[in-house]
C-alpha cells in the first residue's frame, strides 16, 4: 500500500486524459459554427458580451460623427446619425436645448462651458474619423451586421475607397452569409459605384430571397427592389424589372413608381 | 516652507525608486505607438481616436499615482511608527498634511508632464485643428486636477486604510466622471425635496468633469474662455484648501 498515492494519481490522469479527449471533441464540434480566428484573442474573453462592446463602438463612431458630442434622441429619425444616409439635408437644433441658469450660479455655468454642446456633423475627408471605431466594432463581434454596412458605406460614398469597401463588406458576408444587409449593400455598390450590373444583380437578387425570410419592414423592401429594378433595366432585361416595378408600386402607391412602369412597358414595346 | 518641501522632495524620490511609473511610461509609449501605426484600409491622417486615447490614458495614469503614492503617505508612517520622530519635529500638523500633499502633487505632475510630453509628440505629428492654446489649457486643468485629487485622498487618509481610500476615490472619479451631467440634469429638473438633496449632493461633491478636456483636444474644439480657466483655478484652490484644513483639523486631533 505504499505505492497508493501513486496508483491515485495514475487513475487520475487517466481519467483526466479520457476527460481532455471529450472535451477536444465539443471543442471541435463548437469551432465548426464559431470559428475562433474570426475574433481576436484579446476580446474572446469577453464572451458574448462582445456584442455590446461592438454596439458601444458604433455609438462611439456616432459620437465622433457629432465631434465628440452625444446627440439627443429626438435629433436624428434613427437611433444612429451615422446610419442615415442622407444626414447632411437633416435638420437639426444648433444647440441642445438647456435649462435657463441664474448668471451666479458659477458651477453649472462652468459645466455649460467646458462641456461641449453645439451640434455638428463631420464633413468631406473628416469622415475618415469614424473609421476606425466602425472596424473596431466589426472585429469584437465579426456577426454586427450593421458594423459592416456603415463601414462599407463611408468607405464607398464618403472617401472613394470603393476597393475596400467592396473587400470588408465580402469579408463581412463571408462571416454573415445569411445576411440580406450585406448582400444588399453589395448590390448598391456594385449598381453606383462599380457599375457592374451583372454582380449588383446577384448580390440584391440574393438579398430579396434572404429578405422574405426575415422579418421586414417595406423601406427595407424597397430598398432592395429599387436598385435591383434599376440594375435589370441597366441590364436591357426590362421584362424582368416590371413585376418589381409594379411591387413597389404596391408599396409606395404614390405615383412615382406609376411613371416607372409606364416607361418600361414603353421600352418593351 | 523647508520643512513642506523636505517632506515633498522624499517622495519624489520615492517616485524615481518604484516601479510603477516606469511600467505606466512604457505601457502608454507601446499602445499608443501601436495605435498610431494601425492601418485602416489606406487612409492617412487619421488622428482623433489616437489623441482619444492619449489624453485619457495620461490621465488616467496620472490619476493612478496621484492617488496611489498620496493614499499610502499617512497610513504607511503610523503603520511603520515614523510618525513619531516626524512629530517630534517642530512641525504643526496642518505642515505635515501640507508637506504629504505637496509631495502628491509634485510626484503627479512630474509623471503627469512626462505623459503629457509623450501625447504632444503624438498629437503634434498628425491630424487637423492642432491647438497649442488648447493643449496649454490641458496642461493647466492637468495639474489642476492632480491637485483636487492629491487633497481628496489627503483628507480621506484621516478616515480609513490605503486600500479603502484608494478604493473609494477610484468610484469617486468614475461616479463624477459618468454621472456628472445626470446629477446636474436631475437637480435643474425635478422639485421639492429631490431637488434640494441633489443640489446639495452637485454643490458638495468635486466637479472633476470640470478638468477633463478630453472632448475639446480629441476634436479640435475652440480653446475655453480666460473666465472659465480662472474659475476653475480659483474653485481647485479653494476646495483644496477647504479639504486640507479639514484633514489637518482631523489629524491634530487624532493620539498616536
Amino acid at each position: 500500500m505504499r505505492n497508493k498515492p501513486i496508483f491515485v494519481i495514475l487513475v487520475g490522469l487517466a481519467l483526466s486524459s479520457l476527460m481532455v479527449a471529450r472535451i477536444d471533441a465539443y471543442n471541435q464540434a463548437y469551432a465548426i459554427d464559431q470559428p475562433a480566428s474570426d475574433v481576436p484573442v484579446f476580446m474572446r474573453f469577453l464572451g458574448e458580451g462582445r456584442s455590446i462592446v461592438s454596439s458601444l463602438s458604433i455609438l462611439q463612431a456616432d459620437r465622433y460623427f457629432h465631434g465628440g458630442v452625444g446627440h439627443l434622441d429626438d435629433e436624428h429619425e434613427e437611433g444612429f446619425a451615422i446610419a442615415e444616409r442622407n444626414h447632411e439635408d437633416c435638420e437639426h437644433p444648433e444647440e441642445h436645448v438647456l435649462p435657463e441658469v441664474s448668471p451666479f450660479n458659477i458651477l453649472s455655468r462652468i459645466s455649460r462651458e467646458v462641456g461641449v454642446t453645439e451640434h455638428v456633423h463631420l464633413h468631406g475627408d473628416q469622415m475618415k474619423e469614424i473609421i476606425p471605431w466602425l472596424y473596431y466594432a466589426a472585429e469584437i463581434d465579426p456577426h454586427n451586421v450593421l458594423a459592416y454596412t456603415l463601414t462599407g458605406f463611408y468607405l464607398c460614398d464618403r472617401l472613394k475607397k470603393v476597393d475596400q469597401g467592396i473587400a470588408f463588406l465580402r469579408e463581412g458576408l463571408r462571416k454573415n452569409p445569411d445576411s440580406w444587409e450585406i448582400n444588399a449593400e453589395l448590390g448598391r455598390i456594385y449598381f453606383q459605384h462599380v457599375k457592374n450590373y451583372e454582380v449588383a444583380v446577384q448580390y440584391l437578387s440574393q438579398a430579396w430571397v434572404l429578405l422574405q425570410e426575415a422579418p421586414h419592414d417595406k423601406f427595407q423592401e424597397r430598398y432592395i427592389l429599387s436598385f435591383l429594378a434599376r440594375s435589370y433595366e441597366a441590364l436591357g432585361m426590362e421584362g424582368d424589372a416590371l413585376p418589381l416595378y409594379k411591387r413597389l408600386n404596391e408599396l409606395f402607391p404614390n405615383g412615382v413608381f406609376e411613371e416607372k412602369i409606364k416607361q418600361t412597358t414603353d421600352n418593351r414595346q | 516652507m523647508r520643512a513642506v518641501w523636505a517632506i515633498a522632495c522624499g517622495m519624489i524620490k520615492e517616485l524615481i525608486r518604484k516601479k510603477d511609473f516606469y511600467v505606466l511610461l512604457i505601457f502608454m509609449l507601446v499602445l499608443l505607438g501601436f495605435l498610431s501605426y494601425q492601418n485602416f484600409f489606406q487612409i492617412e491622417g487619421i488622428s482623433r481616436y489616437v489623441r482619444d486615447f492619449g489624453y485619457s490614458l495620461l490621465m488616467f495614469f496620472s490619476f493612478i499615482i496621484a492617488v496611489t503614492f498620496t493614499a499610502k503617505q499617512l497610513p504607511s508612517e503610523i503603520e511603520a511608527r515614523t510618525i513619531y520622530p516626524l512629530l517630534s519635529k517642530p512641525l504643526s500638523r496642518h505642515t505635515v498634511i501640507l508637506g504629504k500633499f505637496c509631495g502628491g502633487v509634485m510626484v503627479s505632475v512630474v509623471s503627469f508632464t512626462i505623459f503629457y510630453a509623450i501625447f504632444v509628440g503624438f498629437y503634434m505629428t498628425g491630424g487637423e485643428g492642432k491647438s497649442l492654446v488648447l493643449l496649454g489649457q490641458g496642461f493647466i486643468f492637468g495639474i489642476l486636477f492632480l491637485c483636487m485629487i492629491s487633497a481628496l485622498v489627503m483628507f480621506f487618509s484621516n478616515f480609513m486604510t490605503m486600500s479603502a481610500n484608494v478604493t473609494l476615490t477610484f468610484l469617486l472619479y468614475l461616479t463624477i466622471g459618468g454621472f456628472s451631467n445626470s446629477l446636474r440634469g436631475i437637480v435643474f429638473f425635478s422639485k421639492g425635496i429631490i431637488a434640494t438633496l441633489y443640489g446639495v449632493l452637485y454643490y458638495l461633491l468635486p466637479h472633476l468633469e470640470f478638468f477633463d478636456l478630453r472632448i475639446r483636444i480629441t476634436h479640435a474644439w475652440d480653446p475655453l474662455p480666460m473666465w472659465v480657466v480662472l474659475s476653475v483655478s480659483g474653485y481647485t484652490f479653494f476646495y483644496c484648501l477647504a479639504l486640507l484644513y479639514f484633514a489637518g483639523y482631523v489629524f491634530g486631533r487624532k493620539r498616536f
